[in-house]
């Protein structure tokens, strides 16, 4: 049940490795699993991979739900 | 924040004693109290990212027992989901903890085209083959326990080689959890009851006063094959592994238009506007309690199968305490807590100064 916290992507690295920002912690990730990611995108991470790709305001949309629930401060 | 936020599970030899600690939250109440039912299932699914569509399913299947209205139809992206994390743990995180030991490199290059595949029945049944089975998944499933030996002996596809030497002694274990379609509607009810009355029941639930096992390798037991590997090597790591495996190698089939997921999700309407509904997913079952009071909902709980198989005196509990001791403690905890495949990240700390 672990929450589908979209991170952004703010570095790309070789390799297929990215440097992501979760809520201001940053985190190296791989992008073996997506393709054509690019820095501002969003990605849902598990266990160092990038599983899916949002659209930028599909993420907007919900991190601002889970702001609103309290479950981001 | 956002790491602290999904939880993780710290596990902990110190003293010759097992310690697991969860520190994930219950955030159901939090999140889901004061929407409607279409708002709870949109949220369900867009908040969870592993099992979104399980998610989703729950939540709309508990809310129309709530309401009185009759199960809606399952999405088959439900069984897709359940054949990506199923093919996930086997393909990527086994051989990643085991394989370095054997020689097996994990290939995540297979995965991109199965998250692709989606529900469609023989594009899965072609990558199984090709990524895991070596052969038509209804050709494996008709070995015999002779015939999965020699599968596992030849070592050909790479997993094969995983079930090598896999034999443990873990005693009793934790009791199965009944399978979604074993279960009674005054057993619903009570767990219904529990989880609605005391949220820590949600947190560390129970089943006739016991912790218990829930995933692949409960709802399997009663395969030829997973019988077997219980009966002669023991309900370890193999016997999960394996279950997982059988159960993927069956989805192509459970996919065809003809063949409706009934035992996949089930839901049951209780008093007081409440409904409960349970979808087995990949790690286990996933239950949604919910109230519903004038179109609003008004309670909400989640049991997700994380819970019971990382129970303190748990399944995972009972697997590490049979763990012998030596060098390799820490591998052989890792394996144990991979094969029962938690949801969050957890650790593994040997502090045995």
């Amino acid at each position: 049940m672990c929450l589908a916290i979209p991170a952004r992507v703010a570095e790309l690295r070789a390799n297929d490795i990215a440097i992501v920002d979760l809520g201001g912690v940053k985190k190296d990730i791989s992008l073996a699993l997506v393709e054509d990611v690019q820095v501002g995108d969003y990605v849902i991470v598990h266990v160092g991979y990038a599983l899916t790709r949002l659209d930028p305001e599909e993420a907007e949309k919900t991190l601002a739900l889970m702001a609103e629930a309290g479950v981001l401060s | 924040m956002s790491a602290s936020l999904e939880g993780r599970i710290d596990i902990r030899h110190a003293g010759g004693q097992w310690e697991i600690r969860s520190t994930r939250p219950q955030l159901a109440q939090r999140l889901l109290a004061g929407r409607s039912p279409a708002e709870a299932a949109e949220l369900a699914g867009t908040l969870f990212s592993l099992c979104g569509q399980a998610q989703r399913a729950a939540a709309r299947a508990a809310c129309a027992a709530a309401l009185g209205q009759p199960l809606p139809d399952l999405n088959r992206e439900v069984l897709a989901e359940l054949a990506r994390e199923h093919a996930w743990r086997l393909v990527l995180d086994w051989p990643r903890e085991l394989g370095k030991n054997v020689g097996q490199n994990p290939n995540p290059a297979a995965l991109p085209r199965l998250m692709q595949i989606g529900p469609q029945p023989d594009a899965l049944g072609s990558w199984l083959e090709e990524h895991l089975l070596g052969e038509p998944p209804e050709t494996w499933l008709a070995r015999d326990w002779a015939g999965l030996q020699a599968w596992i002996s030849a070592g050909s596809p790479p997993i094969a080689t995983l079930f090598q030497g896999l034999a443990e002694d873990q005693g009793e274990g934790s009791p199965f959890l009944p399978p979604l379609s074993a279960l009674t509607a005054p057993q619903a009810a009570a767990l219904a009851q529990h989880a609605l009355d005391t949220p820590e029941f949600c947190a560390r639930p129970e089943w006739q006063g016991v912790p218990a096992e829930t995933g692949a390798v409960a709802r399997q037991a009663g395969h030829p094959l997973v019988r077997a590997w219980i009966e002669q090597r023991g309900r370890g790591i193999g016997a999960r592994q394996l279950a997982r495996l059988v159960e993927l190698a069956q989805l192509p089939q459970r996919l065809r238009p003809s063949n409706p997921a009934a035992d996949l999700i089930r839901a049951w309407t209780l008093e007081d506007n409440t409904g409960l509904a349970g979808v087995e997913t990949s790690r286990g079952l996933l239950l949604h309690g919910v109230r519903i009071e004038t179109g609003r909902i008004s309670q909400y709980r989640i049991i997700a199968p994380t819970e019971w198989n990382f129970h303190p005196a748990g399944p995972l509990a009972r697997a590490l305490q049979a763990l012998p001791p030596g060098p390799d403690l820490e591998l052989r905890a890792r394996l144990a807590a991979q094969a029962l495949d938690p949801c969050v990240a957890y650790g593994i700390e040997i502090d045995d100064a």
